[in-house]
């Protein structure tokens, strides 16, 4: 029975998802309310992700538990199909995952943006992720002095 | 944290800076160390971030050595700039020169100070300094002050040597890999004894040119034990002795390339695995000994004398395993010296082994050595035979060259050998066949062809023997595109149908 066990999630725009108990577990977050109220039929309120982001992390949590045993590589296609998004969404992903506490999508969209980081020239960077530079030039110039090694 | 912090881009499109400490800092972790540190230029947010970071992995990047020299310099200001109070992750791979001594210690200090979990220091990428004549004063003597950690996990040293304090204390050890380091005969039973939470214990041609001794020190938790050695560059002269009364795995691989191994003092539940997959002529070291200042006549000699050595070697340790339980994957070579044991009339050992898996090509001095094998294991129950394409090297070995002085015709000969195995298995209910190799790679359902199967090798006549399993259930005959198991119609015939549990 407790496979076919729902668990009713709202987002922070009022939609509701309603979800197999298991798929909602790997979110800890959720697992210590489950587990503190056992709230039968109760709604979970998740009010930190909107319901785009929240239908988007759903299915991560639904494709990891349904094709746990499908191999590896057919994981890690799917895993980087998911997290090939513009800036924006993986910043609101990962602030989900966060908020949810789900370490596997965490490190998942880390490695992404790392990816995104590597072999990057600092403005290119500023470029890819909208940073403002709000060093003068001076302190530019003393950090790249300081830390020559690091500029080729 | 976040909350308090002020967040420059807030209401901008500069999402990433939003992330918090923890994240970015998770981010920075996955990032070669001048990368993180070149983020310190994006803009105030992102100044001190890479100072946190908690994984430190500086390795060749490429072939470009000038940013590794680069990153080795950056690493001494990381050590002195780094703000947070741990490292999970110190690990760092170059090609040590005594010059960098003062400079390694501050970072293997500075490491065990922010109490590291894993530490792995690997002084010799590319066995660099191995090529080189290398003598201890090359090498990096490791910081005395590692063996008094408490925090760490995962140790892994390679191309070091080891000088111990007074009191080694390691509370939290775990896992330990020592690749080719020189240790004292009392250094690994020293480790043992002072590491309650040890599991595993890997070592990798360490004392290539000396004695090994693998004491683990008694009344311990139980613990895995690692074993690799392949020829290149072991004295064959020299030995190894385990001690290993608490280890419960016990793994050899790669070669044996010594000539003596003695384990005393084993557990009364010890697993043994011995999976070698190590190369011939790396492990007789041929080419060496084919010259001789007499002339290359006596070259032949002193090879032969060396292959008997071995061929005696590895017997022994078999028969020093008799009562653990053993798990064997052979290669040609391992199946060939055997080959020599039984046509010089060695006695079979009696062996506790329940799985055995050969890679070999059936070729005719193949079988002599797996009826050995066989012979010396009654309890067998799984037997697994790969088979690939026939191994020139190996045909045209001096180890062949001694086998065929005792030439025998194979359908007598099994037929005077298949009496030994009347009764013998207890177990065998299980044999697959794998054949990766040759032409007859598929079949039609119904029209399986032994002979097509086994063409060019010995199978009938290790299959015929086998047969005398009175438990075997059936034989799994596979290819690269099919599989397919069997059993025998009856006892008394020799036709094959397809087996259906």
């Amino acid at each position: 029975m407790a496979f076919t066990k729902k668990v009713t999630l709202k987002s922070s725009d009022g939609e509701l998802f309603i979800i197999d108990r298991a798929v909602a577990l790997q979110s800890r977050t959720i697992q210590y309310v489950l587990e503190d109220t056992n709230p039968v039929d109760a709604i979970i309120p998740v009010p930190a992700v909107d319901a785009r982001t929240l239908s988007k992390v759903l299915e991560y949590c639904k494709k990891h538990l349904i094709d746990l045993n499908t191999d590896f590589e057919d994981y890690s296609k799917w895993d980087k199909d998911f997290v090939d998004a513009e800036v924006w969404m993986l910043y609101d992903l990962i602030m989900a995952a966060d908020y949810l506490h789900i370490p596997p999508l965490i490190d998942l969209i880390c490695d992404k943006i790392a990816s995104m980081f590597k072999g990057q020239t600092p403005d290119k960077i500023r470029e890819i992720f909208n940073i403002d530079n709000d060093f003068s030039k001076e302190e530019e110039e003393d950090f790249k002095k300081k830390s020559g090694w690091a500029f080729k | 944290m976040a909350d308090t912090e002020t967040i420059p881009g807030e209401h901008s499109d500069d999402f990433i800076s939003r992330l918090s400490h923890e994240l970015l800092c998770s981010i920075l972790e996955r990032l070669p160390l001048d990368e993180a540190a070149r983020t310190g230029v994006l803009s105030q947010r992102w100044k001190d971030l890479w100072k946190y970071t908690a994984f430190i992995d500086v390795k060749p990047l490429g072939d470009d050595s000038s940013r590794l020299h680069r990153l080795i310099s950056g690493l001494s200001q990381f050590v002195r700039l780094h703000q947070s109070e741990r490292i999970d992750l110190f690990s760092v791979k170059f090609t040590y020169n005594p010059d960098m001594h003062s400079q390694v210690d501050s970072w293997v200090l500075f490491a065990i100070n922010k109490h590291v979990r894993e530490l792995h220091l690997d002084f010799d990428v590319g066995d660099d300094n191995v090529a080189g004549d290398t003598d201890d004063g090359t090498r990096y003597e490791l910081h005395p002050f590692v063996f008094t950690s408490g925090s760490l996990v995962h140790l892994g040293l390679k191309f070091c040597t080891l000088k111990f304090p007074s009191s080694v204390r390691l509370s939290s050890l775990k896992v330990v890999t020592l690749h080719r380091i020189e240790l004292a005969d009392d250094a690994l039973e020293m480790i043992t004894s002072n590491s309650p939470l040890l599991q595993q214990l890997s070592l990798l041609e360490c004392n290539r040119t000396r004695d090994l001794f693998i004491h683990v020190a008694p009344n311990r938790g139980s613990c895995t034990v690692m074993i690799e050695e392949n020829s290149y560059d072991v004295n064959p002269s020299s030995r190894m002795d385990i001690r290993a009364p608490d280890v419960e795995d016990l793994f050899f691989l790669g070669s044996l390339p010594r000539f003596k191994y003695r384990i005393t003092d084993k557990s009364a539940c010890l697993h043994v695995n011995i999976i070698l997959h190590g190369k011939f002529v790396e492990f007789l070291g041929e080419e060496e000994h084919d010259q001789d200042q007499d002339g290359n006549q006596l070259g032949v000699v002193v090879n032969e004398l060396g292959i008997q050595r071995h061929e005696e070697a590895f017997r022994e340790l078999l028969a020093n395993l008799q009562d653990a339980v053993v798990v064997l994957r052979a290669y040609e070579w391992c199946i060939r010296l055997l080959s020599l044991s039984q046509m010089q009339d060695s006695e079979p050992l009696s062996m506790n082994c329940t799985y055995i898996e050969l890679s070999t090509c059936l070729q005719k001095w193949d079988l002599p050595g797996i009826i050995f094998i066989l012979k010396s294991c009654r309890k067998l129950e799984k037997l697994v035979i790969l088979t690939a394409n026939i191994d020139e090297t190996m045909e045209a070995s001096q180890l062949t060259m001694m086998l065929m002085q005792h030439d025998y015709e194979e359908s007598s000969y099994i037929t005077s050998q298949i009496q030994c195995f009347e009764g013998h298995f207890e177990s065998l209910r299980t044999v697959e066949f794998k054949n990766t190799a040759g032409d007859y790679q598929s079949w039609e359902h119904g029209c399986f062809d032994l002979h097509g199967f086994f063409s060019g090798s010995q199978g009938v006549y290790l299959l015929n023997l086998l047969n005398k399993s009175s438990k075997l259930e059936y034989v799994v005959f596979a290819t690269n595109n099919q599989k397919q198991a069997f059993r025998l119609k009856n006892k008394e015939s020799d036709c094959w149908v397809p087996y259906e549990p």
